[in-house]
C-alpha cells in the first residue's frame, strides 16, 4: 500500500507541473509524463495511479477510458477552454471553481476522500 | 541587485500560477499577476513592467489591443505568448508592438531564459518562429514584386487576371464584366504578355501565389 497516493500528471504544456507540484505537494505523490505518450493507457495501467490530471485531448482519452476500468479521479483541463473537466460515468463533466491550481487540487481532494462511481 | 519587473497578463490561472512558481525559483524576478486587460491597467499604473508576458488571447478581447497599450505607455520589452503558432499571428503580435513570441509549450527552462533575454533588450522568438517570420518576410517581398510587375496592366486587364484566378472561363468573365468575349480574349492576350506568362493556368497560379497572398493586418 502507498504511504500517499500517486498523482499521474499527463502534460502537454509543462508549465502545468510547474503550476500543480506546490499546490498538490501536500495531497500526493505527481509524477510527470511528458506528451504525447506512446500508449498512455497501458502506462496508467502499469502504474496504476490514484489520480490523473491531463492536458491533451489524446491523453485524455486514455485517461477517459481509465477512469471507466479504475474507478479514480481524473480531471481534464483542455488549454483555450475556461473550465475544468472530471471524468463521471464515461464523459467529461465540468468541475465548479473552473480550470486554477486550486480548483484542481479540491477536485482531487474530494475525490479521493470519496472515489467517484 | 534590482529584481527584473514581470507583469504575467494571461486569462489562465494555472499558467498565471506556473510563471509565478517558475520565476519565484530564480529570486531574481517580481513578478505581477494580471488576469485581463483591465488588471493589466492597474498593474501598469502601478509601475512600467521591465517585461510583460502577455497572452495573444487575453480577456476580454485578446492580447493584440493589450500589446498596443502597453507599447504606447512605455513598454518596451513585450513578449506575447500563445497556443498558436501560424505566421498571421505572429506578424500581428510584432506589428503591433511585441518583441518576442513564445509558444506556451515552452519549457520552464525556456522561459526563464527567454524572459531575462528580453530584460536585457533581446528579442525571444523560437527557430521555429523565427522561420515563420521570415517567410512572412519573403511572401511579403514576393507580393511587392508581383505588384510591380502587375503595375503595366491596367485596371480591366487587372479585373480579368483575379477573375481568371477564379478559374472562370473567358465567356463567364465576359458576362460579369458586361464586355464581349472576344475583348475578355485580347485582356488575357495582353495580360499574358505583359506577365510574361505561358498560360491562364501561370496566370491564375502568379495571382494567388504572389497577389492574394494573406498579408498581416
Amino acid at each position: 500500500m502507498r504511504a500517499q497516493p500517486l498523482i499521474a500528471v499527463f502534460f502537454r504544456v509543462p508549465l502545468l507541473v510547474e503550476a500543480l507540484q506546490d499546490v498538490l505537494a501536500d495531497v500526493g505523490e505527481v509524477r510527470a509524463f511528458a506528451s504525447p505518450s506512446t500508449e498512455p493507457l497501458r502506462l496508467l495501467e502499469a502504474f496504476m495511479p490514484d489520480a490523473v490530471i491531463v492536458d491533451g485531448e489524446r491523453d485524455a482519452e486514455a485517461a477517459l477510458a481509465y477512469a471507466g476500468e479504475s474507478n479514480v479521479p481524473v480531471l481534464y483541463l483542455p488549454w483555450g477552454d475556461s473550465e475544468l473537466y472530471a471524468a463521471r460515468g464515461g464523459a467529461w463533466v465540468p468541475v465548479a471553481g473552473g480550470p486554477s491550481p486550486e480548483a484542481i487540487r479540491n477536485a482531487l481532494v474530494e475525490a479521493l476522500v470519496e472515489p467517484v462511481s | 541587485m534590482k529584481a527584473i519587473r514581470i507583469v504575467v497578463a494571461d486569462g489562465a490561472a494555472v499558467l498565471r500560477a506556473a510563471v509565478r512558481s517558475v520565476l519565484d525559483r530564480e529570486k531574481d524576478f517580481d513578478v505581477v499577476e494580471a488576469a485581463d486587460l483591465e488588471s493589466l491597467h492597474r498593474a501598469v499604473d502601478e509601475g512600467l513592467p521591465d517585461v510583460a508576458l502577455v497572452d495573444l488571447a487575453l480577456p476580454p478581447d485578446g492580447g493584440i489591443e493589450a500589446v498596443r497599450e502597453l507599447a504606447r505607455r512605455g513598454c518596451s520589452e513585450i513578449i506575447v505568448w500563445s497556443f498558436r503558432r501560424d505566421r498571421a499571428m505572429v506578424f500581428n503580435a510584432l506589428r503591433a508592438g511585441a518583441s518576442g513570441y513564445l509558444h506556451k509549450e515552452i519549457s520552464p527552462e525556456g522561459l526563464v531564459r527567454a524572459l531575462r533575454g528580453a530584460a536585457r533588450g533581446e528579442a525571444p522568438l523560437t527557430r521555429e518562429l523565427m522561420a515563420l517570420v521570415i517567410d512572412a518576410i519573403h511572401a511579403l517581398d514576393d507580393t511587392r514584386h508581383a505588384r510591380e510587375r502587375t503595375a503595366g496592366l491596367s485596371e480591366r486587364e487587372r479585373e480579368v487576371l483575379s477573375h481568371l484566378a477564379g478559374g472562370e472561363r473567358n465567356k463567364q468573365i465576359a458576362s460579369e464584366l458586361a464586355i464581349s468575349e472576344f475583348t475578355v480574349k485580347r485582356h488575357v492576350q495582353n495580360i499574358l504578355r505583359k506577365l510574361e506568362l505561358p498560360s491562364r493556368r501561370a496566370a491564375a497560379a502568379f495571382y494567388d501565389a504572389a497577389l492574394s497572398v494573406e498579408r498581416p493586418a
